[in-house]
């Protein structure tokens, strides 16, 4: 079992991975803090709200998520750090862990935590430079509100956030050098194929099809006239499962695997 | 005590480095593994430290595999690569981080590791010149006291003066629980260090012996003429005459030249297997 999982191990294992390279950790967190901190500034100055909540939620937390997921194990673009990490006494399983928490744990904390102070202070001041008196006063408040962390838009970003954070996880261990433009690449070309695959699916269905979106739709012109054809719920629902849970599950499970596996 | 049996690894299943190789090494020894540039050697302690894994055969450290890396195997050997990692910290610092994972880490040896090889104690890791990263990875590696230690071309980078004192310190922190191999192709950085040669070429084990072997089957000397009737491994001309390894059927005692003999078993394999047949497995 302590070959396994050892808890004071665990714990100086994370605060290796931490301390051992502060600038690219806790600066590459505190970066992506601040450009969500930009985007949100630069819309709130103009007052779009919704573009300033959604700008900053999906630029820092998807976007930054994808950039640390894609640093936590480079430790393989030389030999000497990729061995390194490889002979460090600790087990795959603690490592991979770590690397978890601080992408998936850590990072997710200090993102809706930074976020929720960051809109609070906006908004609050927003409020009250507003003049009581004026007639459009219920109307000018109201257009401001705290982002709610449990909104489709935010639901759609953890979505995105756990499958992208997992392709980037788990393209560092495959590509040695570049990984997460390589890995970008990778996911393209995937997403690439589906489509096209599910396109040339559906002309085989439909004779006047016009674009086919994968799991959801097919659109079909008629004449001048345009329909689309849903698919059926389940198959909705399947998809919805699909990029919630199996799929993020699935890549973030890889990645302990080849943790395990990898060779350098 | 390191066991390799029939041992095979190629970085393409098609295309093997090392087919059905076997060897035993026994704790208490400094085993210099010898061999050109791309003639595996890097490749055998990469299997051995568990960062690349076999596609046939075995390798057990102490009755351990190293590609489990499981942490109490790892706690027990320590591989030094030959190109230097060290992180943007402090000496201290990364003490402090990295000494807690090995349970014999000694604190005290550590800092006079460091002073004997003439390493600020104070200083940052990544400000320091490739050789002294490397002088300080290798004074953490022992201080590690780990009963295994790989060392991948440990002298590369090493002033003159680093090399006499790496020879000294390893010799000083050698015990009989003890094992270090040491890969080189530079073959006089390991005279008078070494007890134990592994020459690798290609791929195949060409001579494990150890220095008492190998100078009882081989005489080292430099002669005017050379006797016809003798098997001479390895010739060179100098200026006092023919610098020679032959065979040693006088039982002269002589004192090795590690670079004739590594010259010497290179260029004539078949010959050395013959010498050395007798008492030792040669082939791969």
């Amino acid at each position: 079992m302590k070959d396994t999982f050892d808890l004071y191990r665990f714990t100086l294992l994370f605060k290796k991975t931490i301390l051992e390279r502060p600038a690219q950790l806790l600066g590459l967190m505190a970066l992506m803090l601040l450009v969500s901190l930009g985007f949100y500034s630069f819309f709130a100055y103009f007052r779009e709200w919704e573009a300033a909540h959604a700008t900053a939620f999906i630029w820092g937390y998807v976007g930054g998520g994808i950039v640390l997921a894609s640093v936590i194990f480079a430790h393989f673009t030389t030999n000497a750090s990729g061995a390194a990490y490889l002979m460090l006494p600790a087990s795959s399983l603690e490592k991979w862990l770590c690397g978890i928490s601080i992408v998936g744990v850590m990072f997710t904390i200090i993102f809706l935590g930074f976020y929720r102070l960051m809109d609070f202070s906006f908004i609050n001041l927003y409020h009250s430079r507003l003049n009581k008196n004026d007639a459009h006063y219920q109307f000018f408040y109201s257009q401001a509100q705290i982002f709610a962390f449990d909104g489709r838009l935010p639901k759609f970003s953890y979505m995105l956030f756990a499958n992208f954070a997992g392709a980037a996880l788990l393209g560092s261990l495959y590509y040695n050098r570049a990984g997460l433009v390589k890995t970008a690449l990778t996911v393209l070309a995937t997403m690439a194929f589906i489509g096209l695959a599910n396109y040339l699916i559906a002309r085989l269905f439909f004779n006047n099809l016009s674009s086919a979106n994968p799991f959801w739709s097919v659109n079909l012109q008629l004449t001048n006239n345009y329909r689309t054809v849903d698919a059926p719920q389940y198959i909705k629902d399947f998809a919805d499962n699909l990029t919630q849970f199996i799929i993020p599950a699935i890549l973030w499970v890889t990645v302990y695997i080849r943790l395990r596996e990898k060779e350098i | 005590m390191i066991e390799i049996e029939n041992l095979s690894f190629g970085y393409s299943r098609k295309k093997l480095l090392y087919k059905n190789l076997n060897l035993s090494l026994k704790s208490g020894g400094v085993y210099g593994l010898l061999g050109k540039n791309g003639a595996g050697k890097s490749t055998l302690l990469k299997n051995m430290a568990g960062t690349l894994f076999p596609v046939n055969g075995s390798i057990t450290i102490n009755g351990r595999h190293p590609y489990k890396r499981q942490p109490s195997f790892l706690e027990t050997i320590y591989y030094i690569a030959e190109d230097v990692y060290v992180p943007p910290l402090t000496i201290k610092k990364y003490q402090n981080l990295f000494a807690p994972f090995y349970p014999k880490f000694n604190i005290d040896s550590f800092y006079q590791y460091l002073r004997e090889l003439e390493v600020d104690a104070d200083s940052k890791l990544n400000r320091l010149s490739f050789g002294q990263q490397k002088k300080f990875v290798i004074a953490f590696a022992l201080a590690c006291n780990t009963d295994v230690i790989l060392m991948d071309e440990p002298t590369n980078g090493l002033d003159i003066p680093s090399k006499s004192q790496f020879r000294k310190l390893i010799a000083s922190v050698m015990n009989e629980d003890r094992l270090i191999m040491i890969s080189t192709h530079q073959v006089r950085d390991l005279e008078n260090m070494i007890d134990n040669i592994i020459i690798v070429d290609s791929g195949n084990l060409l001579l494990h012996a150890s220095v008492g072997n190998i100078t009882d089957k081989l005489c080292f000397k430099t002669v005017t003429e050379i006797p016809e009737s003798a098997r001479v491994l390895y010739k060179e001309r100098t200026l006092q005459g023919n610098a020679v390894v032959m065979e040693n059927t006088l039982g002269e005692d002589s004192k090795l030249n590690l670079e004739f003999l590594f010259n010497g078993i290179v260029e004539n394999p078949e010959m050395a297997k013959q010498i050395f047949s007798t008492t030792q497995t040669l082939s791969a």
